[in-house]
């Protein structure tokens, strides 16, 4: 048990660093292993995520490992928390998956799908901006396949 | 950056990332999501559908399960995911076997006229149980209280005959070398006259060895099994108030289904008239008592037809009891909207204010065995974890919620159309609760593939969506036997795949949860 706190700098892959106590950031289970393991020099590179994403991570990291928070300031923040472009959410998601921070990743993915709840493909698309790869033919496949769904 | 923002989603995200998306979605969300692009078609099935055998798996995916009674060839279809999946193995014991009745992971089958045995199609286990001492099992209406290998409560085994007033029965506890047969004489004829059951009726067997049957007129029996043994004869009790006669003449058949969040019971009359289909739910509530946040019993369209009496249901003992035990919910169409109007127009069922019995026998007691039934029921129900196809728990207060999608709402022009072009749809699971029919249509299966041209589009998803089953079943199973009017199951769909529509707030878990009994309530229409 040390008595001070470990502070652990990582760096994004846009070269900002970012400083954090060890103990919030092995909320990241890519983290953790690397500290368990003692591969950890003085700087983690985070080579997939940037520091806008970085930033939010830390921000839902701090919030959550903060003591005294009620629940209910936390599922607000939350929800503020992922209330973001869709592009964001994107990098997050593949943030949260490359740090292997279920939590998040879990939350983000969530958000995903109930921004797809409800939604036809072509209302899909438009959220999130995709394109529609598919053939006139093979679309009608798929509408015919689940018709029911699409009614 | 422009250039990459139409394959940010398409492109660059991993399919581990899709899939994680993609189970938390489910029937047309789920399809409309493997429609948006390429990418996110590549795995058309859904990761539950890979029914791995995870015993921490507490997310119960209902499956329609059909047996071929000529092979003893059983498939299991996935509603939520329109899938279709034939295990390997066949099990020469099902071969002309009838399923009577499902919980949990089990069937209770009869096999020839007097062999009956429990069947576990996710173990593929069998419990033989003693032959029946009949020339000929004519009993119409089976039941069992918990799983026959539960090491913590008797399975009790409970068969109504169609006859009798009320209705034999015979009963075995799982383990005793006989069944027992229990004959009822006058002094326990109800008081509202003669208590018989309908020709197909399926039991619901709460917690508590309380059995609920819907008699031929409307009114409920309850049958008590007494000190936890088979060889005691058990006690009837009889609640509510017979419907009017009209009404009783309409009921083709009636299927009944606990309803855990609620405390109480589902009941779907099929009526003659065809595709029409009402469902009803028990008025006795251990709310009551508990006053606990008021209980929406309608589908959000219909919530407003409720919003008069509701609340005041809960604070007031009385009008409950006055006002019936039955109320009638709505599905999805105005037909029966319609029939809830003229419910409460017309004295035609106990849902009718003007029908008050102050101080008559017909009241239910709020003390009685059957409000206790349901209440430690519900209990039991909730801290076991266990979560049976019929004891399905529905999250209507979520679908009141203020948080629905307003857009999903559909207006009533985009209500007909969606029946319209339900009828398109026949899908090839359908069914109807094994559990009862004295038709010989039970051998549960029927995939109405040869039926109608239409359903080309269907069939072509489920064969693609054939998988062989390598690592064993669903947790659960509904199961069901042969259909031919592809209307109501169509209808069961629509009201289902609106249903989640309309709720996207709320969990998977009750989403399939609100699939599952819409599916019960509808399996509904046979013949």
């Amino acid at each position: 048990m040390s008595s001070s706190t470990k502070f652990l700098t990582l760096k994004t892959c846009d070269d900002k660093k970012f400083v954090l106590d060890e103990a919030i950031a092995v909320r990241s289970q890519t983290i953790k292993n690397m500290v368990e393991d003692d591969c950890v020099s003085n700087v983690i590179p985070l080579p997939n995520v940037n520091s806008k994403t970085m930033t939010k991570v830390i921000e839902y990291w701090k919030k959550h490992s903060e003591e005294g928070v009620s629940k209910d300031v936390l599922m607000d923040f939350d929800k503020a928390f992922v209330k973001v472009h869709h592009s964001i959410l994107h990098a997050l998601i593949l943030a949260a998956n490359f740090l292997n921070d279920k939590e998040i990743l879990d939350m983000m993915c969530q958000e995903v799908a109930d921004r797809i709840k409800g939604k036809t493909p072509e209302e899909i698309r438009k959220e999130f901006d995709i394109k529609n790869d598919f053939t006139p033919e093979e679309e009608e496949e798929i509408r015919k396949e689940n018709a029911w769904a699409f009614e | 950056m422009e250039g990459e923002k139409y394959d940010l989603w398409s492109e660059h995200v991993p399919t581990d990332i899709l899939k994680l998306i993609s189970s938390r979605l489910v029937a047309g969300d789920y399809f409309a999501f493997c429609a948006v692009c390429k990418a996110w078609r590549q795995d058309p099935l859904p990761p539950q559908l890979h029914l791995h055998h995870d015993d921490e798996d507490d997310s119960p995916s209902p499956f329609l399960m059909t047996l071929h009674k000529e092979t003893g060839i059983v498939e299991f279809f996935n509603p939520v995911y329109n899938a279709l999946i034939i295990p390997t193995m066949v099990i020469s014991k099902l071969k002309g076997s009838r399923i009577r009745s499902s919980k949990a992971n089990w069937l209770l089958m009869s096999h020839g006229n007097r062999g009956m045995f429990f069947f576990n199609p996710k173990s593929n286990d069998i419990i033989e149980l003693p032959d029946l001492p009949l020339i000929h099992n004519c009993f119409s209406a089976w039941t069992f209280s918990c799983p026959p290998d539960s090491s913590s409560s008797s399975c009790f085994v409970v068969g109504f005959d169609e006859v009798g007033s009320p209705p034999d029965v015979y009963i075995i506890k799982v383990g005793d070398t006989t069944w027992t047969y229990h004959y009822f004489v006058n002094e326990l004829r109800n008081c509202q006259g003669l208590f018989s059951l309908l020709g197909c009726n399926n039991p619901v067997f709460f917690k508590n060895n309380i059995v609920s049957v819907l008699g031929d007129k409307g009114t409920l029996g309850i049958l008590t099994i007494n000190e936890n043994s088979a060889a005691e004869t058990p006690s009837w009790q009889f609640y509510g108030t017979p419907f009017w006669r009209t009404k009783q003449m309409s009921i083709r058949e009636v299927y009944t289904v606990e309803d855990v969040d609620n405390r109480g019971m589902l009941a779907v009359f099929l009526t003659h008239e065809q595709g029409k289909v009402e469902v009803w739910s028990s008025g006795v509530k251990s709310d009551v008592c508990a006053h606990q946040s008021p209980n929406v019993y309608s589908l959000p369209e219909t919530a407003q037809d409720y919003k008069d009496g509701k609340d005041d249901d809960l604070g007031d003992i009385d009008e409950l009891v006055n006002g019936g035990y039955m109320k009638l919910l709505n599905l999805d169409n105005d037909a029966d909207e319609e029939s809830y109007r003229l419910a409460i127009e017309r004295p035609l069922s106990p849902t009718l204010p003007e029908i008050q019995y102050h101080s008559s026998v017909e009241l239910v007691p709020i003390n009685t065995p059957l409000y206790e039934g349901f209440s430690n029921a519900r209990g039991t129900v909730a801290s076991s974890g266990n979560f049976d196809v019929i004891n399905v728990e529905i999250n209507f207060n979520q679908l009141k919620h203020p948080t629905i999608d307003p857009p999903k709402k559909s207006s009533l022009p985009e209500k007909k159309d969606h029946v319209d072009s339900s009828k398109r749809l026949n899908l090839d699971t359908a069914c109807k609760l094994s559990c009862s029919s004295y038709t010989d249509t039970l051998e549960a299966l029927c995939r109405s593939d040869l039926a109608a041209p239409t359903s080309e589009g269907l069939q072509i998803s489920s064969e693609r969506r054939v998988v062989s089953l390598q690592d064993g079943f669903a947790k659960y199973c509904v199961i069901f036997s042969n259909n031919n009017d592809e209307n109501s199951i169509s209808s069961v769909y629509h009201a289902t795949s609106r249903c989640l529509a309309q709720c996207s707030a709320s969990s998977d878990t009750s989403l399939r949860s609100i699939l599952v009994t819409l599916l019960n309530l509808q399996e509904i229409s046979n013949e």
